[in-house]
């Protein structure tokens, strides 16, 4: 994200939050395409940063929150939206990779007592 | 109510306990009878400074958003947060504990009437950290005690944060209780219940720890204290008295 474009301390923050909500996304899809090859540590490595990631972001809306409830009013703006949406989409999708790994979990136990 | 007053105790890792006495109560939003053995549970989710003293005696792995292993400063009596289950089992497994069933812990919120919130039927924004308290934080634990505790004297039960628990076995995803400070107070009624799988961290999840209220059960902290009030023939009694002997 340029420095244009995040000007203010508002768009910063939002940016900001952007920017880990991606991260916590990317990392998610990561690890939802190790598990699906079974490389169990990547996959723990990856969600770790997707977990990171979305931590910090609500970390920052929190703090938005409570800016708010001081009286201290984020500008609406089409970047607010986009950023809150973004959140939403990363946790719902560490949501369902998280599902997604321990069904190819169980699959591998279940190809691993076949095999024997 | 079996039983309004109950036994307290505090526990290896020096938290209070509160019994909740055997008995029947009214489970979920349809209120279907359950019967439960009597069970202690701890009157306040485990804190950070609690969860510290774990990790320093265990080598177990701290919370990802504490700094160099340490929690935020003045945050020592907040809920710990950003555990997932396996840390609150292993947490439960160190202090002689365990986690409560989702039946306990909603026997522990509601008392035996069907309430909807630990206080009553009533929403009462002031006995509890959700939304609508507009603190979009933690508070320390027991800050909306005694107001809004439940008919137990367990406190935080609504809002402040998510709490594992224990579900059905064999499951995907585990089921949290309570509500918490991020989210509206239809999610913090004593029925409510949000489920995820057991990796799952954030910063609106912590937990609080159970334990059998039967003789043979959990080693006690040193000098050990009990106190029994009202509580005979409830199961509560009959382990504690075998705690002072």
């Amino acid at each position: 994200m340029s420095g244009q474009t995040c000007g203010t301390d508002w768009e910063q923050t939002l940016c900001n939050l952007i920017i880990l909500g991606g991260d916590a996304r990317c990392a998610a899809k990561e690890a939802a395409e190790y598990a699906a090859e079974h490389k169990w540590p990547e996959v723990e490595a990856a969600m770790q940063r997707a977990n990171e990631a979305q931590l910090a972001a609500h970390k920052i809306q929190a703090e938005l929150l409570q800016r708010d409830a001081r009286g201290e009013k984020a500008p609406f703006s089409i970047l607010l939206v986009h950023a809150l949406d973004l959140l939403v989409l990363a946790w719902a999708e560490i949501d369902y990779t998280e599902q997604f790994i321990a069904l190819h979990r169980q699959i591998a136990r279940l190809e691993e007592e076949m095999a024997r | 109510m079996d039983s309004q007053a109950s036994g307290t105790l505090v526990a290896k890792d020096g938290k209070e306990m509160v019994c909740v006495p055997a008995g029947e109560f009214l489970m979920g939003e349809e209120e279907r009878p359950v019967q439960l053995k009597a069970f202690y549970i701890d009157k306040h989710p485990v804190t950070n400074a609690e969860y510290k003293r774990f990790l320093d005696a265990s080598g177990h792995p701290p919370p990802m958003m504490w700094v160099r292993g340490l929690y935020a400063q003045g945050k020592d009596h907040h809920p710990v947060t950003q555990v997932n289950w396996n840390d609150a089992t292993a947490y439960a497994t160190w202090a002689g504990k365990r986690l409560p069933t989702d039946e306990e812990w909603e026997k522990a919120a509601r008392g035996t009437d069907g309430r909807l919130y630990p206080w009553g039927d009533e929403w009462d924004k002031a006995r509890a950290n959700t939304c609508e308290s507009r603190i979009f934080d933690t508070t320390p634990v027991g800050t909306f005690s005694p107001q809004g505790d439940s008919p137990y004297g367990v406190a935080d039960m609504a809002g402040n944060v998510w709490e594992w628990v224990e579900g059905p076995g064999g499951k995907m995803l585990q089921p949290l209780r309570g509500g918490t400070w991020d989210a509206t107070h239809d999610q913090a009624t004593c029925f409510s219940r949000l489920r995820y799988t057991p990796g799952r961290r954030n910063d609106y999840i912590g937990f609080r720890c159970a334990m059998d209220a039967a003789p043979s059960a959990r080693p006690m902290a040193e000098n050990a204290e009990s106190r029994e009030a009202n509580t005979q023939g409830s199961g509560c009694a009959q382990f504690a008295a075998s705690l002072a002997v």
